[in-house]
């Protein structure tokens, strides 16, 4: 029996950077950051960082006065552990057994597979297709192939003893022993693994507990590594941040092939086609309003690249975004089991790929995809005081405390002048229900009010919400009464 | 219609981030507007109310003084009372003091409240179940109401439906009220920074928690009155007026009397007093009671009962008598150190009549202020001094006045900025970048784009102009250093008391400067570490058969101490042990205990800024001849060659030369302790100078003299406070010369304290000699002890021992020694970590019969898993550890500083001699015999980084070798260059020019470098 590992150096930076292209393919220092007590700190650099000086545990500030060109990258747990499953999900295609080894390697059973028959650079390769630098290396234990995989980028497989004699003197960071352990070892001066082996097991149970035991048997090779098979979670979704918005097609088509591509390397992992594709588009500052959603309804179970990039590209131009786009989302939405064809010398006359073309073709030109809701927010100024969000989204609660006051059920989107109305005078001309009411605010985001608001009822007898804006004296109507 | 009108209900800053205007602002500009009177009704505080009333009394209005009260009942308003006369604002204070005890926010019991506060005026601030305003009406009677408002919020129109409706159902008359949170409209932006703090959010995400608009100011009579006008509620208006009146407390009516309960029968407390003084002061002078010496106890005892504070000596004396009782070292410091009656009751340890000093400085007819003596106490007992006064005068009848923590540059950038949704890393840039500028100046352009901020987007322009308003504004409470309020009456009825961060204190609402302004005078119970440290030696040299010392007994005039003072050689003496202290000592010479008090007072921000120092130096050298501007002034400045060093000197110059008078003086001397903050100086500047050359002295000496006074700033000393330093210096300094072992040893029992870390002072110590005995579990104390005159590190030093460790260590040996390490371990208890960390330290070296057992197979026999709390202690010998290689030298050393911060076998930098000395560098105490202006590289660790605003940019640092300690001087130029080096390095190689003049030693750094050698020490980094 035999397994391979991969294990991805500097797994969060990588996850992170992962989302961010530009940062990746940059040559300039990146660090990614964790918060540690509100403080944002140095978790991980890239080696151009280590080389400026930037340092684990560094505040961000000190690590911005030693590289004035510093990118850097919040941390996020989720975003380890989907790249974690996404190159789960594509290691699918070499072996029906794949593990999680956490917190940064997987392990690919290679049981019924010929270890020969197996080139590890094919396995880097569908690392870096999702954006992934691994090292891998071959063992004849989960144990061993992980080790080997902290030191050596590509290790193939040795024979039993070989392997024995280069496990041997690798050191003890390389078997996930818990810190405090490792500590301890270091204190009474163990540093390698077979220095670690030749305690007595008594003794290192005793004395450094269950998890260091556990290790010391798997060195031993007298406990195999638990090793749960990895089932896929939730949809397949790929995602991409840019530093530069993007208002061009080709950029935009650009990038969204890189994430089409790894979706389809995971969804195939998985043995299945996607069923059906859902493309969010964020523009800067995460403006609802600007929010661009297109979803294709293939019709069939699809892993040909070409054909939805060509279906998105249609779809785009008829319908472009309406703001630059600074996050690219890619969600396999449906997936189904692919249906295996033979493949014949001359392809299949009766594709179905032109009707799953029309279908998408007739949904973007009907514009149906874009659904979206309004929901209140705790504010005076009543223009800022709703927002739109997609429909399907989850609405935010209202607010604790809604204004214990009467508010019109039309607001228009842009207040009517009262042209004919006297600026000077302080008060409505038509009959008072209510007000004035005063609104003084704004000041902090670049969009004051400061009006007086009434509830006025006009000739014909409808109620009608108008207010004096204080700087220019103006009155405009700004909302009806049904 | 209405044009009188008095507002009954305002918050001011002293709410805590709920106000947005000061108390004084708000009562001025309500007398601006003609209002009858204004009530100051903080949210359950009355933290402002002595401001306001100050400045009432200054601009003529009448104050209404009270409180807004939560309900605990959520269905309930909150209540505002006013008190109507002296009973009724006791009634308010005890209201809020057991409000205070409810958490996390303070509320009462309406009930509760319906029933206490019979003499004041109540208000109801929004409408409450029909029982409950019956029940309101029922208990105020005439003197209750339901509060309306007219500041056009959303829904008001209906509110006021509402509370009309009720008012008429339960027979509440209703009351308008604006309920003002700022003084002026334009405040409102500050207002809703301060909700934004407060609820730890930005002001974009505050929503309806912000005021709707501007109307939350102190509104114009005639607008506010046409409002209510208008809704035909000219009566609720009308009524503030009615219940002003109803209200005649004045915070003039609070009489703080001093204690009298312990006064033996008979005897009145001047009485007492008297006798009192005369039996002390024959004590303490003995033989030396000579006619000055009476003549002037008996002006001060005039002056004291005149004055009638007799009570607060009185006090004094009876906390320093149990201090004494306690064997707790204790000594007056300040001002109080001019007076005969402090020295005779024992709270000074300074002779003043024989020094000359003014006792007009401490207390003065002309004044009428309360006395201020602060008093020093061994810092680690000071809470037991504190917890004497709780006990013996009655928890109800002390409080320690409180701080207000108020915004600085530094916080209000950090606060503002957040609150405004700035990026909390840019912020922490541009905070770091307030102490070497002014704040204005970090928002400069330049700076805000090196922080990647947008200098001209409007958010900046508004964090900065907020940032000015808000300075100065209290953020939150704390509690003063050690002032206390002892009284005769329960304080609870003059002043709401609140529980303090601390258990078993009390705090009240106001800071020093209340209290002075009410007239209450405080008693300063300080804490002083140098006090403990020489209360320890004082008791390991007499428990090892040495001398008996006292503060007083001590041998004077000794000759050895002063010349290693005059050496320099004062690392741990009190006050003379910093890097500025040291590079001046070999120049000044101190040869008397004066020099002390000058050499203490010459290094201080105000002399240095003042110019004095190389003036003082070069005079006293010989180099330039004493003069003086004026023979007037001779007296005056000749103790000190003709330059004043102290406050008194500067208030004399201000009467003999200036025409001053005593008063005028002592107001100088104020105005030189503010002026930073209020520039008060300018307005005496054009008086002094006049007044010098209208008596003959030249223009440009006494701009000089204006100069170096405005130089002293905030930091000038006294002259008896530099003189009661002076003592604990000498006597500091005694004990190193004579008893090196025993004052190493309580310097390490009283830490932290000092300038410099243990490590330092234990290297001091073996360079003086000091045999060191590592610390063993067999031999140790907690504390540092003697050992035949050896140190033996104490227990205390290692680190993560905290109290538990000691108590459980102490009462396991008690009588038996430990004879294993599992013995230790399970008669100890102690933890896996904290017996690991004595293994490493080497503490159980002596816990095997077969010799010394190594560290490492130490810390194996003690060795478990972390998750393991269930078998405190292991066997040994289950497991062979014969493996385990012991360390090397090096390798102890370096557990040693990482368990305990200190190795009594050898400096880290002698492990790098071979390696330094192979490239030429210097040892430290070889640099006295090379010539002055020399290259030399010399190596070591940092043991202090010293970056001061007075030194231009300039970097000091103190480097130690395994030698002694060098002052590196690094421009401004290198520093910037280095900058990352210099402040994170904890070893360097530095090359540079030697400076070898008049003894000392510095070296003026060219180029430096990190040295590679892991340490976990790290320097004592100052500004």
């Amino acid at each position: 029996m035999s397994f391979v590992c991969l294990l991805i150096p500097h797994l969060p930076l990588q996850a992170a950077l992962r989302t961010h292209p530009e940062a990746d393919s940059a040559q300039r220092p990146v660090a990614l950051m964790c918060l540690q007590r509100g403080r944002r700190t140095v978790h991980s650099t890239n080696a151009i960082a280590r080389r400026d000086g930037v340092r684990k545990g560094m505040e961000l500030s000190t690590a911005r006065g030693l590289c004035d060109d510093l990118l850097w990258v919040d941390a996020c747990d989720e975003q380890t552990q989907h790249t974690l499953d996404a190159l789960a999900d594509a290691l699918g295609q070499f072996s029906p057994v794949v593990s999680l080894l956490p917190p940064d390697a997987i392990v690919v059973n290679l049981a019924g597979i010929r270890p020969e028959t197996i080139a590890l650079n094919a396995l880097t390769e569908a690392a870096l297709a999702l954006g992934i630098q691994a090292h891998v290396a071959m063992g004849h234990t989960p144990f061993a192939a992980r080790a080997l995989a902290t030191v050596h980028p590509q290790s193939p497989l040795h024979s039993p003893s070989q392997e024995q004699q280069a496990l041997a003197t690798l050191p003890l960071s390389s078997i996930q022993l818990p810190p405090d352990v490792l500590d301890a070892l270091t204190v009474v001066g163990i540093h390698t693994i077979d220095a670690f082996l030749a305690l007595p097991s008594a003794a290192v149970a005793r004395r450094f507990g269950a998890v260091a035991h556990r290790r010391w048997r798997e060195a031993k090779g007298i406990q195999a590594v638990a090793l749960p098979p990895y089932r896929p979670q939730g949809p397949v979704a790929e995602t991409r941040t840019v530093d530069e918005p993007i208002d061009r097609l080709d950029v935009l088509s650009f990038h969204l092939k890189a994430l089409v591509d790894r979706a389809i390397q995971r969804i195939q992992g998985r043995g299945r086609g996607i069923r059906e594709l859902t493309v969010l588009l964020i523009p800067a500052r995460n403006d609802p309003a600007g929010i661009y959603q297109t979803v294709l309804d293939l019709g069939r179970p699809q892993t040909n690249a070409s054909l939805l990039l060509q279906l998105l590209r249609e779809r785009l131009a008829n319908h472009p975004p309406q703001a630059p786009i600074e996050q690219l989302r890619v969600t396999v939405s449906r997936d189904a089991p692919l249906n295996y064809q033979q493949l014949t010398l001359f392809g299949d006359p009766a594709a179905p790929e032109p009707i799953a073309l029309t279908a998408v073709r007739l949904a973007g030109l009907l514009h149906g995809e874009e659904r979206l809701v309004t929901t209140l927010r705790d504010e005076y100024r009543p223009e800022q005081a709703y927002e739109w969000i997609p429909f399907d989204e989850k609405a935010p609660d209202t607010p604790d405390v809604p204004l214990p006051v009467e508010r019109p059920t039309r607001l228009l989107p842009i207040p009517t002048p009262l042209a004919q109305w006297e600026p000077s005078a302080l008060e409505p001309p038509w009959p008072v229900t209510a007000g004035p009411e005063r609104l003084q605010g704004g000041w902090w985001d670049g969009r004051p009010a400061a009006r007086d608001y009434w509830v006025v009822t006009d000739p014909m007898g409808k109620r009608s919400w108008v207010y004096r804006d204080h700087r220019t004296g103006h009155w405009y109507l700004h909302g009806i009464f049904d | 219609m209405p044009l009188s009108y008095a507002e009954l209900c305002t918050w001011t800053n002293a709410s805590f981030l709920r106000g947005a205007s000061s108390p004084e602002d708000m009562v001025t500009t309500a007398h601006a507007l003609g209002y009858t009177a204004v009530a100051i009704t903080d949210w359950n505080d009355m933290g402002g109310m002595v401001r306001a009333h100050t400045a009432a009394q200054q601009c003529g209005i009448k104050l209404l003084v009270g409180a807004q009260l939560q309900t605990l009942e959520p269905s309930l308003p909150p209540v505002i009372l006013l008190a109507r006369d002296r009973q009724g604002y006791g009634q308010i204070c005890r209201l809020l003091t057991e409000a205070k005890r409810h958490k996390p926010q303070p509320a009462i019991a309406f009930a509760r409240l319906l029933q206490h506060a019979t003499q004041c005026v109540g208000l109801l601030l929004g409408p409450a179940p029909e029982h409950e305003a019956r029940a309101f009406a029922h208990a105020f009677g005439s003197h209750g109401a339901l509060a309306i408002t007219r500041l056009f919020g959303p829904g008001e129109e209906q509110a006021l439906r509402t509370r009309q409706a009720l008012a008429q159902t339960v027979g509440l008359p209703l009351v308008a009220t604006g309920q003002p949170r700022c003084h002026v409209p334009s405040q409102k932006a500050l207002l809703d920074v301060l909700t934004a703090i407060r609820l730890g959010r930005t002001v974009a995400e505050c929503g309806f928690e912000l005021t709707p608009n501007a109307e939350c100011a102190l509104q114009p009579i005639p607008r506010y009155a046409n409002r209510f006008h208008r809704l035909g509620l000219i009566p609720a208006f009308e009524r503030t007026l009615h219940l002003a009146e109803a209200c005649t407390f004045s915070m003039d009516e609070l009489q703080f009397v001093y204690p009298k309960r312990h006064l033996p029968p008979g005897e009145s407390p001047a009485s007492y007093f008297r006798a009192l003084v005369q039996v002390h002061a024959a004590e303490r002078y003995k033989d030396e009671l000579t006619d000055a010496v009476r003549a002037q106890l008996e002006h001060e005892l005039r002056l004291i009962l005149q004055l009638q504070v007799e009570g607060f000596f009185l006090t004094m004396h009876d906390i320093i008598q149990f201090a004494r009782s306690r064997g707790i070292l204790c000594q007056g410091r300040g001002s109080a150190a001019n007076s005969v009656v402090c020295y005779a009751l024992g709270i000074t340890a300074v002779e003043p009549v024989s020094r000359g000093l003014l006792f007009e400085r401490f207390l003065s007819a002309e004044r009428n202020e309360p006395p201020d003596i602060d008093v020093d106490f061994e810092h680690e007992r000071r809470e037991e001094v504190i917890q004497y006064v709780y006990r013996h005068y009655g928890r109800e009848h002390a409080g320690l006045v409180c701080e207000n923590i108020r915004y600085r540059p530094r916080s209000a950038i950090r606060d503002v900025g957040k609150a405004l949704g700035l990026p909390a890393d840019a912020l922490d840039r541009v905070a770091k970048g307030v102490g070497r500028r002014q704040w204005e100046e970090v928002l400069s352009p330049d700076f805000l784009r090196h922080v990647q901020l947008s200098d001209d987007a409007t958010t900046v322009t508004q964090w900065h102009t907020l940032i000015g308003q808000i300075l100065g504004f209290p953020r939150h409470r704390g509690t003063h250093v050690g002032g206390m309020v002892v009284t005769h009456d329960p304080l609870v009825e003059s002043a709401p008391v609140e529980d303090a961060a601390m258990p078993d204190r009390t705090i009240l609402p106001w800071d020093k400067d209340d209290c002075s302004a009410l007239g209450i005078c405080k008693f300063d119970l300080l804490g002083l570490g140098i006090l403990t440290a020489i209360r320890k030696s004082f008791s390991l040299i007499e428990q090892h058969g040495g001398p008996t010392y006292a503060l007083h007994t001590v041998p004077a005039d000794d000759a050895p101490t002063f010349a290693q003072v005059a050496r320099a050689d004062t690392v741990g003496v009190f006050q003379l042990e910093s890097r500025a202290q040291m590079s001046t000592l070999p120049r000044l010479r101190p040869a008397r205990f004066y020099d002390l008090a000058v050499a203490i007072s010459l290094i201080r921000p105000g002399p240095i800024q003042g110019g004095m120092v190389h003036p003082y130096l070069r005079r006293r050298n010989g180099e330039e001849p004493v003069t003086y501007a004026h023979p007037d002034l001779e007296p005056i400045l000749a103790r000190t060659l003709g330059v004043p060093l102290f406050q008194e000197q500067v208030m004399r110059i201000a009467i003999t030369s200036a025409g001053f008078t005593p008063g005028e003086a002592d107001e100088l001397r104020r105005a030189m302790g503010a002026w930073r903050r209020t520039g008060s100086m300018k307005k005496v500047q054009e008086r002094l100078i006049q007044g010098m050359t209208a008596r003959g002295i030249e223009r440009a000496y006494a701009q000089q003299i204006y100069r170096q006074i405005e130089g002293f700033g905030e930091y000038g000393f006294p002259e008896s406070h530099a003189i009661s330093f002076a003592l604990l210096a000498y006597v500091s300094a005694y004990l190193k010369t004579h008893h090196p072992a025993a004052f190493a040893a309580a310097l390490l029992n009283s830490q932290p304290m000092g300038f410099y870390a243990p490590h330092t002072l234990l290297e001091d110590a073996k360079r003086h000699g000091v045999t060191l005995q590592p610390i063993d579990v067999t031999h140790s104390h907690w504390d540092c002890t003697l050992e035949e005159g050896a140190l033996r590190l104490g227990l205390r030093l290692v680190h993560g021992l905290g109290p538990a460790a000691k108590e459980s260590f102490e009462q396991a040996r008690a009588g038996k020694s430990f004879v294993s390490i599992d013995d230790f371990s399970k008669r100890t208890g102690l933890d896996r970590r904290a017996l690991g960390t004595l293994a490493r330290a080497g503490a159980f070296q002596s816990l095997s019969p077969d010799g010394p057992i190594g560290r490492r197979d130490a810390f194996w026999s003690v060795l478990r898993p972390a998750d393991d709390a269930e078998h405190p202690a292991l066997d040994l010998g289950d497991d062979p550890n014969t493996l385990l290689a012991p360390y090397t030298p090096r390798e102890a050393v370096h557990a040693d500083y990482q368990t305990t911060g200190v190795s009594p076998q050898a400096h880290p930098v002698a492990f790098l001699r071979p390696h330094l000395a192979q490239q030429r560098v210097q040892p430290v105490a070889q640099l006295a015999a090379r010539p002055d202006a020399q290259w030399v590289w010399v190596g070591g660790l940092v043991i202090a980084r010293q970056h001061p605003q007075t030194a231009k940019g300039f970097v000091f640092l103190s480097l130690e070798d395994e030698t002694g300690i060098l002052n590196v001087i690094v421009n401004p130029t290198l520093f910037a260059e280095h900058r990352l080096v210099i402040t994170k390095s904890p070893f360097l190689l530095v090359g540079g020019e030697l400076q070898n003049r008049r003894g000392t030693q510095s070296l003026r750094a060219v180029t430096l470098h990190a040295l590679n050698e892991s340490t976990t020490l790290r320097s004592r980094d100052f500004r």
